[in-house]
C-alpha cells in the first residue's frame, strides 16, 4: 500500500448515494434512504421528497433552527438511531466564515453528513539523532475507533469557541500540555475529506497544527480518552502510516501533511507526490 | 482586496471558451478558437474540429509527436502568434508522474492549454527583530511580467531534469546561490491554478521549496532575468501581497502557501481561512 491508500480511504463516499440536506435553501449535508425514513415521523419539521430533504422552520433564525431539530434528534438518539449523545454542539453551516445555520449535537452529524470541523496538532521533538513525533493510543474503551493510533493532540470544534483556543484547551486535557508550550503553537494547513461511514457521511475539515516540544516533556493523559503517549523517529512514523491502517482514518491525512511541509515525502521520493498533496485538501 | 482575489485572479479560466487537445486518446490542454483556427493550416498535424482538437494518431511516439509539432509551432512563433520563444522544451502530459507524450517549446503551453510544472522557493532570513523574506524584482526587459516582483528564487520545470535539481539549477542562475545552501531547500507543497491570459490558459502546478538563509548572504543574479534583490519583513510582504497585484500572479499564491504554513495568515485573523488554504490547491 502507500500513502495515497489514505486518500483514498479517506474520501470513499458516494454521494450518489445520498439525498441533499437544506437548510434556509443552503445544501449543507447528505442522507442516507433509511435515516429519511425515519425522519418523515416528524413532518412538522422535515420536508421530504425525493429530490431532497429540507428543514421547515416558522421563524427563520438561529435559535428557531437549532431548536426545531432538537427534538427529533433526541428521540433518534433514545431508539438509537444516532449513537453516543454528548451534549456537545456543533455549528452547521455550507462553508468555514458563514455564519451558523444553526447548531446540532455532534452524534448527530454524520446522519445529516453536514460538514464539521477539527483540530489537530502535530508535536514533535527535535534530538541528536532527528526528528521524533508524539503518538497517542486511543483508549480502548472509547466509542469510536478505540485502540487505534492518534495525533498528539486533536478534536472535534464545538460551536462558539476559536480552533486555537479550543486546541489549547485540548492539549490541557488530552496530554497537560502548560500554557508556556501551548502559546508556541503553529497553525499550518487544512486537511479536508468526504468521508462514508455506516452512520452517514463526514465531509470535514481540520484545522492542523505544529508545535516543538521540549524534550524533556512527557504528555500525560487527563480525560480518560488516551490510553498512552509514545515518541517515535519520524521515518517510523512515516513507515506505520504508508504501509497499515492503523492511524484513525483522518489522523494519517494530518500526518502526511505534516511529512509533506517538513520535507520527508518529496516529489523525488514519492512518484504520487502531486496525487498525494492536492489529495489532502479536497474543495468542501 | 484580500489573500481571496488572488485565489480568485490565478483561477479566472473559462475553459467554456476553449476547445479540449487531445494526444494518443487523452486530453492534454485547451485551444482557444483563434488558435485552433490557425492550426487548421497543418491538417496532416492536426484534426481541428468544432468538438476539439488533436493531434494526428500517425504521430503515435513520442518522438513522431514532437517532431510533428515542431515545425507548426515554429511556424507561429516567426509570424508572432507564439510569444517569447526560449528554446526550451517542457514535458506534456496530463500528470505530474506519467511518462510524457511528447516535448513542446515552453511559449506554446499556454497556447495549446498544456499543464506545465515549476518550482517556486521562498528564501528567508531570520534576524533579531523577526523573519524576513527575499523578494526579487523581474527585469524590465523580461518577456514576461517585467518588472513585477517575484519569488526569491522561481523558474520553469524543463523536461529531463528532477524538481529538485531544477530548483538547484535556478538557485545558482537566478540568484547566486551556491550548491551547498541551495541543496538545503525543503520541498514543502504544491500550489496549483488554471489560469487565463491573453495567450491562453495556464493549468499549472508548482512545487514549492522554503530555504533559510544566513543573514551574511546576499542573492546576485546571474542570467540577467532578476534587476535586484530585497530583504522585507515577513508582515511588509504579507501586506504587499494583500493589497496589490504587484507580485506575478502565481507568486502570491507561494507566499500565501508559506505566510499559511509558518502560522502568519490563521483561522483566527482571517476570515477566508479554509477557502484560501483549499484554493491554493485546485485539483482537476
Amino acid at each position: 500500500m502507500g500513502y495515497l491508500d489514505h486518500i483514498q480511504a479517506c474520501n470513499n463516499a458516494d454521494l450518489s448515494q445520498f439525498r441533499p440536506f437544506h437548510v434556509a435553501g443552503q445544501r449543507v449535508g447528505w442522507l442516507q434512504d433509511e435515516f429519511v425514513a425515519q425522519l418523515a415521523a416528524w413532518p412538522d419539521v422535515f420536508d421530504l421528497d425525493e429530490e431532497k430533504v429540507t428543514l421547515k422552520s416558522a421563524t427563520d433564525n438561529f435559535e428557531a433552527r437549532s431548536l426545531a431539530i432538537k427534538a427529533p434528534l433526541r428521540d433518534l438518539a433514545e431508539t438509537g438511531a444516532i449513537n453516543g449523545w454528548r451534549r456537545e454542539y456543533f455549528p452547521v453551516m455550507k462553508m468555514w466564515g458563514d455564519p451558523p445555520l444553526m447548531q446540532m449535537e455532534r452524534s448527530s452529524r454524520p446522519h445529516f453528513g453536514t460538514c464539521s470541523w477539527a483540530v489537530a496538532l502535530n508535536g514533535f521533538v527535535s534530538l541528536d539523532d532527528g526528528l521524533y513525533i508524539w503518538i497517542a493510543y486511543r483508549a480502548k474503551d472509547k466509542p469510536t475507533f478505540p485502540g487505534m493510533l492518534d495525533v498528539f493532540v486533536g478534536g472535534g470544534l464545538p460551536i462558539g469557541i476559536a480552533p486555537r483556543d479550543n486546541l489549547i484547551k485540548e492539549c490541557a486535557e488530552e496530554a497537560r500540555i502548560p500554557r508556556e508550550i501551548s502559546d508556541r503553537i503553529r497553525s499550518t494547513s487544512v486537511v479536508s475529506y468526504c468521508h462514508q461511514a455506516l452512520n452517514g457521511v463526514k465531509p470535514d475539515q481540520v484545522f492542523c497544527y505544529d508545535v516543538e516540544m521540549p524534550a524533556e516533556f512527557v504528555p500525560v493523559n487527563r480525560d480518560g480518552e488516551i490510553d498512552r503517549f509514545e515518541l517515535w523517529p519520524v521515518e517510523e512514523v512515516a513507515a506505520r502510516i504508508r504501509d497499515s491502517f492503523d492511524f484513525k482514518f483522518n489522523c494519517n491525512l494530518v500526518i502526511i501533511d505534516f511529512l509533506v511541509r517538513h520535507g520527508y515525502i518529496t516529489p523525488e521520493n514519492e512518484p504520487d507526490y502531486m496525487a498525494i498533496v492536492l489529495g489532502l485538501r479536497q474543495a468542501g | 482586496m484580500s489573500y481571496l482575489d488572488h485565489i480568485r485572479a490565478c483561477n479566472n479560466a473559462d475553459l467554456s471558451q476553449f476547445r479540449p487537445f487531445c494526444v494518443a486518446g487523452q486530453r492534454l490542454g485547451w485551444v482557444g478558437a483563434d488558435f485552433a483556427s490557425r492550426l487548421t493550416a497543418w491538417p496532416d498535424v492536426f484534426n481541428v474540429g468544432t468538438d476539439g482538437i488533436e493531434l494526428a494518431s500517425r504521430h503515435d511516439d513520442f518522438e513522431a509527436r514532437s517532431a510533428a509539432m515542431d515545425v507548426p509551432l515554429r511556424t507561429l512563433a516567426e509570424s508572432g502568434v507564439i510569444f517569447a520563444w526560449r528554446e526550451e522544451a517542457y514535458p506534456v502530459m496530463a500528470n505530474w508522474g506519467d511518462p510524457p507524450l511528447l516535448q513542446m517549446e515552453r511559449a506554446a503551453c499556454p497556447s495549446f492549454g498544456i499543464r506545465s510544472w515549476g518550482v517556486h522557493m521562498n528564501g528567508f532570513v531570520r534576524l533579531a527583530d523577526g523573519l524576513h523574506m527575499w523578494v526579487a524584482y523581474r527585469a524590465k526587459d523580461k518577456p514576461t511580467y517585467p518588472g513585477m516582483l517575484d519569488n526569491a528564487v522561481a523558474g520553469g520545470q524543463p523536461i529531463g531534469i528532477t524538481a529538485r535539481d531544477n530548483l538547484i539549477k535556478e538557485c545558482a542562475e537566478e540568484a547566486g546561490i551556491p550548491e551547498d545552501l541551495s541543496g538545503q531547500a525543503r520541498p514543502v507543497g504544491v500550489i496549483s491554478y488554471c489560469h487565463q491570459t491573453a495567450d491562453g490558459v495556464k493549468p499549472d502546478q508548482m512545487f514549492c521549496y522554503d530555504l533559510e538563509m544566513p543573514a551574511d548572504f546576499t542573492p546576485v543574479n546571474q542570467d540577467g532575468e532578476i534587476d535586484s534583490f530585497d530583504l522585507w519583513p515577513v508582515q511588509e510582504v504579507a501586506a504587499r501581497v494583500r493589497d496589490s497585484f504587484d507580485f506575478k500572479f502565481n507568486c502570491n499564491l507561494a507566499i500565501i502557501d508559506f505566510l499559511v504554513r509558518r502560522g502568519y495568515i490563521t483561522p483566527e485573523n482571517e476570515s477566508d481561512y479554509v477557502a484560501i488554504v483549499l484554493g491554493l490547491r485546485r485539483s482537476d
